[in-house]
């Protein structure tokens, strides 16, 4: 073998392969957790923002008296 | 599984989707003869070395990803270093993509190590081995595994049909892997 150090840098990374990966889909896990978070929260938020908005028009509208 | 006799290069390839141990005996088995193969292109023991290792990072690479198993490894192993070479050459500097990916360190050479990859110029085992094939799946041979050409390029250059070429391809590698195998 002419390049013994090529050999074991080769079986070091074979090894540490699936680990790597591992943590890459852990990584992943945690951004898709954080989107899905972020897509339910977003409707939430903009209802209520609506609603804010929305009141002095309701106001202006309602029948006299109430 | 490894078979109890010595493993075909297609059961070191399956075998090194699990572990670490059958991919080195792969790399064993065919180091030399690409380094041959790399400094005979580059003239450089070097750039051989660097090539010869970023070659064998991409085989580990796509064996880790379980890609289809290639028939004949080894002119799998030599088509996947042609390709750095001729992309190395065109960038003009040699790739470290597959080697980044593995989290590999850059390997050292010592000054020993570089002319002794030099001295395998004379060695030239890869071209005597095509050599000894016939001149029709020679060129065959290498029209579609070293420079990458399309069947129907090659049929067009050859003035023959495309199942003409295809079956020279096809017998060149199958005799190419008997004098491997006998070889080894």
């Amino acid at each position: 073998m002419l390049l013994p150090q090529l050999h074991d840098e080769l079986a070091r990374a074979a090894r540490l392969r699936p680990v790597a990966r591992r943590a890459r889909g852990r990584a992943v896990g945690v951004l898709l957790a954080a989107l899905i978070a972020l897509l339910f929260a977003a409707p939430a938020a903009h209802a209520e923002r609506s609603l804010v908005a929305a009141a002095p028009v309701v106001a202006l509208h309602l029948p006299e008296g109430t | 599984m490894l078979s109890a006799q010595t493993p075909s290069d297609r059961e070191l390839l399956r075998a090194s989707t699990q572990g670490a141990q059958a991919f080195g005996e792969f790399y064993r088995r065919h180091e030399r003869r690409l380094l041959a193969y790399l400094v005979r292109r580059t003239g450089s023991g070097e750039l051989a070395a660097d090539l010869c290792a970023e070659a064998f990072a991409a085989a580990l690479e796509a064996c880790r990803a379980n890609a289809p198993i290639p028939d004949v490894p080894v002119a799998w192993l030599f088509g996947i270093a042609n390709h750095k070479l001729v992309d190395s050459a065109r960038r003009a500097q040699v790739e470290d993509r597959a080697r980044r990916a593995l989290q590999m360190r850059t390997v050292e050479l010592t000054r020993g190590q570089i002319s002794e990859i030099e001295r395998l110029c004379d060695e030239a085992e890869v071209e005597t081995l095509l050599d000894d094939l016939g001149p029709a799946q020679r060129a065959a041979l290498r029209a579609h595994i070293v420079d990458e050409r399309a069947y129907c390029e090659i049929a067009a250059g050859l003035r023959c049909s495309e199942s003409v070429v295809r079956k020279r391809v096809s017998r060149g590698l199958a005799e190419l892997r008997l004098r491997l195998e006998e070889g080894r």
